[in-house]
């Protein structure tokens, strides 16, 4: 956790420093936005789920004790999205849903419809490992897993997604670096 | 490549930074907002709200204790004369502390 963040926190908690919240909820709304719409596939329930992520999270403060706040938050999330839609992390891939207006080239949507046709916990990890850049201990903390499942959900949600992007063998993650 | 991809040899794999690098941004467009208008009211203003009406309801009490025209001592006297109203009265009180209680829970989790 950075320092300007711990600073944010002290000061909402010694103070109830609505500011310093605001700026918690700005520095960190993308990812947990993010991370829900991947779970719950569903923008507006996605949403919902994080504003009532950060209520608990306000109520909830005093008791973290440090450590990565960001996957303190996404494991609160991950929480309220399971109970909101009813889901279990072990359940097979649901039906494929795609908001296509959200992506602006047709390779984010290609990446987007193959991450959609991963179970649920494979799109958790998966997520976690790449676009928050978690370790796997602490994916195994946000998602309550065992740390050897959640290495098989990387190594298998890693191979779909390649045979998904990759059925003639090209080498779309070269090119997305490329890219970049 | 990010600070943290230097740190952690687990997010080498191209594959992953590719997934990263093609995940899109979300804008605010007005979530944070919607965040901080949902908050509950601020905690010290609570308290003092809270702090406020015990001090009312003390100050209102002894009043009506001074004037010996409370009718809550009346009721008191009139539940504790009756076992049938003295069981109801525990009764609900038990039905309203499991209302209260099972109300935090779930607001907890």
């Amino acid at each position: 956790m950075s320092a300007h963040e711990q600073d944010l926190i002290s000061r909402v908690l010694s103070g109830d420093d609505r500011h310093a919240f605001r700026q918690l909820v700005l520095m960190h709304q993308a990812s947990l936005r993010l991370f829900l719409r991947r779970i719950t596939r569903d923008a507006a329930t996605a949403d919902d789920c994080a504003q009532e992520t950060w209520f608990v999270v306000y109520r909830k403060l005093s008791g973290y004790r440090g450590g990565n706040f960001r996957a303190w938050l996404l494991t609160i999330g991950m929480r309220r999205a399971l109970k909101k839609r009813k889901l279990h992390l072990e359940l097979p891939a649901e039906a494929s849903y795609i908001a296509e207006d959200e992506f602006r080239c047709d390779w984010r949507l290609d990446l987007e419809k193959a991450f959609s046709q991963l179970n649920l916990a494979e799109r958790s990890v998966l997520h976690l490992a790449a676009y928050e850049q978690l370790t796997h201990e602490e994916i195994a903390a946000v998602l309550s897993l065992p740390l050897g499942t959640v290495k098989s959900h990387i190594s298998r949600g890693r191979e779909k997604l390649k045979s998904f992007l990759n059925p003639t063998g090209e080498n779309h993650a070269g090119k997305g670096q490329e890219k970049s | 490549m990010r600070e943290k991809d230097k740190k952690n040899p687990e997010h080498e794999d191209p594959w992953l930074a590719f997934i990263r690098e093609e995940t899109p941004y979300l804008d605010d467009a007005g979530f944070s907002h919607e965040v901080m208008k949902g908050l509950p009211t601020p905690r010290r203003l609570r308290q003092w709200i809270l702090a406020g009406s015990f001090i009312a309801a003390f100050f209102l009490l002894a009043f009506g204790w001074y004037l010996n025209r409370l009718p809550i001592v009346s009721l008191l006297n009139g539940i504790a004369s009756s076992p049938a109203l003295f069981w109801s009265f525990w009764v609900l009180f038990a039905l309203i502390l499991f209302v209260v209680i099972d109300e935090r829970v779930a607001e907890e989790s």
